[in-house]
Order: C-alpha cells, then sequence, then structure tokens
C-alpha cells in the first residue's frame, strides 16, 4: 500500500480491527460513475445515466454483490468540494461529517475519480483524506482511459495519498476485488490517518496540489476523444441543432403513434381476450361483473398503454445515457434566460416528461433557491407519462386519421406535440410570472459541465425499461385496482327491489355514483363534461391515469356501453368540444398526490402545493372552457 | 502629480489635476472614461495582434491563460474547482446555437459558461500554441510584429 505511512502496528489501539466497519461511503465528483459503482456493489438499480447530477439524494444499500451484506453502502449526490454549492452537494458533505439525521455516521470511505480527468478530480482527494476516515481511491473508467493512450502510476499515487488506490471499471465490473481487499484487510482502519497533506486553503492550491501530485504519479493524461466534438459540431449547429433536436422530438411522437399504437391494440385485443377466458370460470352474477366489468376493464384500459409507455421511457433512457440531455440544456439556455430562469433548471423540466417527483428531486442542483423553487412550481406544468393514456385515448377516439405532406406527419401526432407544447408554454408563463414577481432574483451564473457521449448499453436501457413496467404494474395493481373497486360498488349501490324479493343494482344515475356525479355536473358542464367524467376528474386526483381505468368501469358498469370498446363509447357520448377541453384540462391540472406529497417535502411546507393545485386547477378549468366554447363555435 | 490609477490594462492614467480636481477629460475635451483605449493609448495599437483581456473576447478556437477570476466567493471557488484556475488554458470550443453561452475546453473538460460569466475571466491572450512544425527562414515581418507585441505587453506593465 504504502510507505510513508506508519505500520499498523504502531497505531493506537482505538483504531477499528478488520471487519468493524458498518457504514461505508461512496464519494467523487459529480459524473464519475459512483451509482454505477453502488449497482454493482449493492446489486441494486439506482437510477444512472450520463449527465452531472443523476444523483441528489443519499442512497442505502447493502454490499450483497461482494458478499458483505453486513456492510452499509451509501451512494451520494457529486461534490467539487467539501464548500457546498448547490443543495444536492450539501447533503453529500452532511453525511461525509456525520451529520445527516437518520443516516449512520459513515465508517470508511469510498473515494471514486474519473481516471480520465484525473488531475481535475485529484483536487477533491485532499480535503475527503484529510476528513480522516479509512479512504480508498478507485480510478474508475481506467478501461476507456488506457484505451486511449492515458497512464498512471497507481503505486506512486497510493504513496502520496497514503491511501490504497485500484483502477477499477464500474460499467464492466473489473478491478472490484480492490473493493473487497480493502474492506478485508487487517490495518485497513488506519490507512489514511497519517497523512501529512498541505493546508487547503484555497482552490488554487488544491489545484497546483492536485497538478504536481498528478505529475509525480506519471498521469498521462489520456486523449481526447475526437468523436464527441465531431457529433457535437452537427448536434449543436447554429442550424442543424434546433432543428435535428425539434426532429428528434417529432420522429419520438411519431413512433409513439405509428408503432406504439398497433402494439397497445394488440396488448388491449389480448387482455380483453383474458376476460373473455375467464367469464365461464366466475358464476354469473354480481362477483363476475365486479372482477370482469369493474376491475378487470378499468385495469385492462390503462393497462392498454403499457408498450407506449415504454416506447417513450426507451426514447428518454437513449436521450439520457448518450449524454445528450446536457446538450438540450446549452440549447435551450437561451429560451431559459428570457423568462428569467437558468439553463441547468432544463434538465429537471425534461426529465419531467417521464414523471415530476424525481424532476422536483432533481431541481436540488439547481443553486438558487428561487430560480429552485420556481422550478419545482412549474414542473408539474410538463406532460408527464401518466398523462400519455389520457391523450392517446381520447385522441384515438376522436381525432381522424388524417395524414399530411406525403404520411410524414399525422394528424394525431400534430394535436399530441400541441398538448406537450401547451404544457411547456404553460410551464414556461408561469415560470415567468414567478420570476418577475414574488421569485425575484439577481442572476445565478449558469455552470454546465458537458458529459462526453457515450453509447447507452444494451443492459441499462432494458433495466429502466423493467423498473418501469414495474412501476406501472404495481400502479395498476394498488392504487388503480382500489379506485375501481371502490367505484364499481359505489355505482351498484344502493340495491334496489324488484318483484319477487330480488335485489338488483339500480340504474347508473341512481347510483351513488350516479348521484355525486349529477352533483358536481353544473360546475363542470361548461366545459363540455358530462356527469362520468366529472367522476373521472375526482378519481383522478390521486393520479392521472386512474382517470381511463375510472371511464373503463363507468362505461363497463352501464348496460347502453357494456359491450362497447371504451374508444367507441367515450365517442358517442362526448362532443369534439368536450374531448379537447379535456385533453387541455389534464394538460394544465395538478392531478397527482405523489407530486403535491413530494413538492411539500422538498419546500417544507403545505403552502406551495396548495397553491399550485389552486392555480393550476383554476388555469385548466379557464382553458379547457376556452377550448369547449370555440371549437362548439367552429364546428357547431 | 495627481492621483494615479490603473485601468484595466495596467497603464497609469492621470486622472486628477493638482488641485485634486477629477478629470473626465484631457484638454483636446477626449473622453478618459468613455474613449479611453482609443484615443488616449500612448502608443499606437499593432496591427495583427489582438489583445484579449477577457474569457468572453475569445473567439471560436482561441486559447487564452487564464489570470484571475471577478466572481463572487462561492461561484469563483466552484469554477476554480472545475479547473478555472489561474495559468490554466482555457480554449473557446464552440458557441450555443443562439449565440451564448459559450462551450470552453478547460483540463479537458467541456463545460458551459454565460457570456456574462465569461466577461468576470480575466484572460491574456490569445495564446499562440507552439508550433511543432519548425520553419525554415522565419519570416522577418512576423518577427518584428513578436517584438512589437512583447514591447507593447512590456510597455504596459
Amino acid at each position: 500500500m504504502s510507505s510513508c505511512c506508519a505500520p499498523p502496528a504502531f497505531e493506537p489501539p482505538s483504531a477499528p480491527s478488520p471487519g468493524a466497519f458498518k457504514t461505508v461511503l461512496l464519494i467523487g465528483p459529480p459524473n464519475s460513475g459512483k451509482s454505477t459503482l453502488f449497482n454493482r456493489l449493492t446489486g441494486l438499480r439506482q437510477k444512472v445515466a450520463n449527465y452531472p447530477g443523476v444523483t441528489v439524494e443519499q442512497r442505502m444499500g447493502l454490499m450483497a454483490g461482494v458478499g458483505r451484506e453486513d456492510l452499509t453502502l451509501i451512494d451520494l449526490p457529486g461534490i467539487y468540494s467539501l464548500t457546498p454549492y448547490s443543495e444536492d452537494a450539501r447533503v453529500s458533505i452532511d453525511v461525509l461529517r456525520g451529520r445527516m439525521p437518520g443516516t449512520p455516521k459513515p465508517d470508511a470511505v469510498i473515494l471514486v475519480l474519473d481516471s480520465l480527468h484525473l488531475t481535475r478530480q485529484l483536487m477533491l482527494a485532499a480535503p475527503v483524506l484529510n476528513v480522516g476516515l479509512p479512504t480508498l481511491v478507485l480510478l474508475n473508467m481506467s478501461d476507456l482511459m488506457k484505451q486511449r493512450g492515458g497512464k498512471v502510476d497507481t503505486l506512486e499515487l497510493a504513496r502520496e495519498l497514503c491511501a490504497p488506490v485500484a483502477l477499477i471499471s464500474a460499467s464492466h465490473g473489473t478491478g472490484l476485488d480492490a473493493v473487497s481487499l480493502f474492506l478485508n484487510q487487517p490495518g485497513n482502519g488506519t490507512a489514511a490517518k497519517p497523512l501529512v497533506l498541505p493546508v487547503i486553503g484555497n482552490a488554487a492550491s488544491a489545484h497546483s496540489w492536485a497538478a504536481q501530485v498528478s505529475r509525480r504519479t506519471g498521469y498521462k493524461a489520456p486523449l481526447s476523444v475526437e468523436g464527441t466534438r465531431k457529433i457535437d459540431n452537427i448536434l449543436l449547429h447554429r442550424v442543424w441543432g434546433p432543428i435535428l433536436f425539434l426532429a428528434v422530438v417529432i420522429g419520438v411522437f411519431e413512433v409513439v403513434f405509428a408503432i406504439g399504437q398497433p402494439l397497445s391494440d394488440g396488448f388491449g385485443d389480448i387482455l380483453a381476450r383474458i376476460g373473455e377466458l375467464a367469464r365461464p370460470l366466475l358464476p354469473a352474477g354480481w362477483l363476475q361483473s365486479l372482477v370482469l366489468d369493474g376491475a378487470w376493464k378499468g385495469i385492462g384500459s390503462v393497462l392498454v398503454f403499457l408498450p407506449q409507455i415504454l416506447l417513450l421511457f426507451l426514447f428518454i433512457g437513449i436521450l439520457e445515457d448518450t449524454g445528450y440531455l446536457a446538450r438540450a440544456a446549452l440549447i435551450a439556455d437561451r429560451v431559459m434566460r428570457t423568462i428569467g430562469l437558468n439553463g441547468k433548471a432544463f434538465i429537471p423540466l425534461l426529465s419531467a416528461y417521464a414523471c415530476a417527483v424525481p424532476a422536483i428531486m432533481a431541481t436540488r442542483t439547481i443553486e438558487n433557491r428561487r430560480d429552485r423553487l420556481a422550478t419545482i412550481l412549474v414542473t408539474p406544468f410538463m406532460t408527464c407519462s401518466a398523462r400519455l393514456p389520457v391523450y392517446l385515448l381520447l385522441i384515438a377516439a376522436f381525432i381522424p386519421h388524417t395524414v399530411y405532406l406525403h404520411g410524414f406527419i399525422g394528424l394525431q401526432t400534430i394535436v399530441m406535440l400541441s398538448l406537450y407544447l401547451a404544457g411547456f408554454v404553460g410551464a414556461m408563463t408561469t415560470a415567468w410570472l414567478l420570476k418577475s414577481s414574488i421569485l425575484k432574483s439577481s442572476e445565478t451564473p449558469f455552470i454546465l459541465e458537458l458529459p462526453q457521449y457515450r453509447m447507452p448499453t444494451l443492459r441499462s436501457l432494458s433495466l429502466r425499461l423493467i423498473d418501469r413496467a414495474n412501476v406501472f404494474l404495481r400502479q395498476a395493481g394498488t392504487i388503480i385496482l382500489s379506485v375501481t373497486l371502490a367505484l364499481w360498488v359505489l355505482a351498484h349501490l344502493p340495491v334496489v327491489h324488484v318483484a319477487g324479493g330480488a335485489y338488483s343494482a339500480p340504474e347508473l344515475a341512481d347510483s351513488i355514483i350516479g348521484r355525486l356525479g349529477h352533483f358536481i355536473e353544473p360546475a363542470i358542464a361548461p366545459l363540455g363534461f358530462n356527469w362520468k367524467i366529472g367522476i373521472g376528474l375526482l378519481s383522478s386526483v390521486l393520479a392521472r391515469e386512474v382517470m381511463v381505468s375510472t371511464m373503463g368501469t363507468l362505461y363497463g358498469a352501464d348496460p347502453a356501453t357494456q359491450s362497447m370498446h371504451l374508444q367507441t363509447a367515450l365517442h358517442h357520448d362526448m362532443t369534439l368540444g368536450g374531448a379537447l377541453a379535456l385533453m387541455i384540462f389534464f394538460a394544465f391540472a395538478m392531478q397527482c398526490t405523489s407530486t403535491m406529497a413530494i413538492v411539500k417535502r422538498e419546500t417544507n411546507s403545505w403552502k406551495w402545493p396548495a397553491v399550485q393545485f389552486l392555480y393550476m386547477l383554476a388555469l385548466a378549468w379557464g382553458a379547457a372552457f376556452v377550448v369547449n366554447h370555440v371549437i362548439m363555435a367552429i364546428f357547431g | 502629480m495627481g492621483k494615479h490609477e490603473r485601468n484595466e490594462l495596467g497603464i497609469n492614467v492621470c486622472k486628477a489635476d493638482r488641485n485634486g480636481r477629477i478629470l473626465k477629460y484631457d484638454q483636446s475635451g477626449r473622453s478618459f472614461v468613455a474613449g479611453l483605449r482609443q484615443n488616449v493609448l500612448p502608443f499606437r495599437r499593432a496591427q495583427g495582434v489582438r489583445r484579449v483581456s477577457v474569457l468572453s473576447e475569445l473567439k471560436v478556437g482561441e486559447t487564452g491563460v487564464l489570470v484571475a477570476l471577478d466572481l463572487p466567493e462561492s461561484v469563483q471557488n466552484h469554477l476554480m474547482h472545475m479547473g478555472f484556475v489561474p495559468d490554466a488554458l482555457v480554449t473557446a470550443l464552440r458557441r450555443a446555437p443562439a449565440g451564448d453561452p459559450t462551450v470552453f475546453l478547460v483540463d479537458g473538460m467541456e463545460i458551459a459558461l454565460r457570456h456574462e460569466t465569461a466577461e468576470a475571466i480575466r484572460v491574456s491572450g490569445p495564446h499562440v500554441e507552439p508550433q511543432p512544425v519548425e520553419l525554415k527562414t522565419p519570416p522577418a515581418p512576423s518577427a518584428s510584429l513578436q517584438s512589437e507585441a512583447a514591447e507593447l505587453i512590456e510597455a504596459s506593465r
């Protein structure tokens, strides 16, 4: 290991004996591969991608990947120094210093450095080693470094740092035996103690120290790849850059329709057939009706959209893993600055196309508190994947299959894009209003690191899709199942007497749910919604896709529409104006309890989610009202 | 002699008369404040040598040597940990499609900064990379240009 450190025998007995570690920290600069290593060492599936700031809070896991289930590993957001610059960095520093409530004090540290930029990354080594915990230094992406002709003398580096150093590749899993050795080796608890480091007063001295160390250890930086620059010459081109950006976005939606729709239809047929096959297995009567017409129809109507949602996630995954996301933020900075936000806010906003909950967490990378709050408040406007089933259902039911420009773009795609655009414009306008009034602040500098392009691995993409499918199915099995069951029961109560002493379900309009729907109908009638839609709006406050399952259950419970496809049933029951108004309502309204909960957690008060909910509701109602009346005036 | 101040080129400029009144104009009426660099410089600017004093003045493809960061402490510290330390070589790599921000190459990393941030980072340059190809006969005009540039730098000190 290191010659300048005192031999273990001379260490005070208070030093932890081998195996006494309980908690090990993963720390390092942003985008150095900590989470990839975490996933390797724990066997968990923490989200990884190719841009700085993917991890924004500490994650814990048992080190099952190296057979040490007795050890807890903590993954931390990336930091440049021990002076916190943003909220996520503060988390890392607090955990490292053992000041984080609810997180155990660390016993050992694994410092992960990107070997491609070792000189700069070493600047973090001095303050981390000075904390005095046993530390293992891992130089990640060593396979790439060697490929590109870089090299470093690890033994010499270990001597300089007085800590064991190993070359690894977290993505390929090579060199990880160093971790087991570090955790099991006798005397490892003391390795970092006697290190004499220069007093690191400021960044300049830290940098000159790092530069000296890397020179003394024979570090040869790998040749920078020309590939990334060549790709950027096109993707960040004055003209082609924005055009390609738009082409990618339009292409994604075309694929979601052109390839996704037949897949979803096929999947829907399979689900319906399963329902029919199960029908003879259940006794005719209320149980059959509950299971098949209530629960299965409700869940099935949402599950149908699984292929299309997975397609969308595949594209988001490719954008995140290649490193394009940071470029998108760069292109968008100009727009973001006119509304008073930082280009960095664009990264959480883009990831909100998948789901607002992780996006709101990701705002922790925004340094300015007011910018961060403004971003949190507008994030739910971005069209998350939970809106997709509602849009897809209504578009398939109401928008004709017309194509323009020789089949290049379809009317359905245009409507879909307009809905996404509506959400984006809603977000931008609100942000501008906030930033020019209550959240006014001086501009914070835009500092964004552009990662090198990387080829996304099939493994990481498929893991993402499997995880997403799991989330979707879990949602269907819990929230959607319970809501549909409750709706079915409410739709069949109170029971009415029929001749011969038997009981039967009431007319749907006379059931509890029917009366509730008719009670709220006056509030939504101006928008062109009937009472069934009203019930859907109420239940979709839990989660947006519940809307679709509610429609499935309600139209399935109504004898008049029972045998119809949900699209056909809706088509018979709604006007075009009402349908478009419903889509625009969903574009603006904040119907998601998980988002409200996360906003409360991140802003530390119920005030902001309440303000946000009411504001978005008012906007949604107003926009739907306008759309309904305009469409009615145009198309009669 | 009046109070001496240093302008951004580091040249001593007398801005007050003997009675201590601050002068804004010289005797011919030229402004010290506005047109200082164009009108009051004691020497003619050398043709062909462009002097750059802040990062945002670098053209795409040019490299400067970082001198100092005139930014709030926290931002300065953050940037320094990203490699923007004095004496570092910083290359302007490309501008975003909208013309701003600019991507800079420092320490092998690509970092995007907005114009107003780059404006607060002082550099000297453009720095000319030593050419690997040796010229058989160094052309005379360029040599004189270089000596003139050296003289210019000397004079500004």
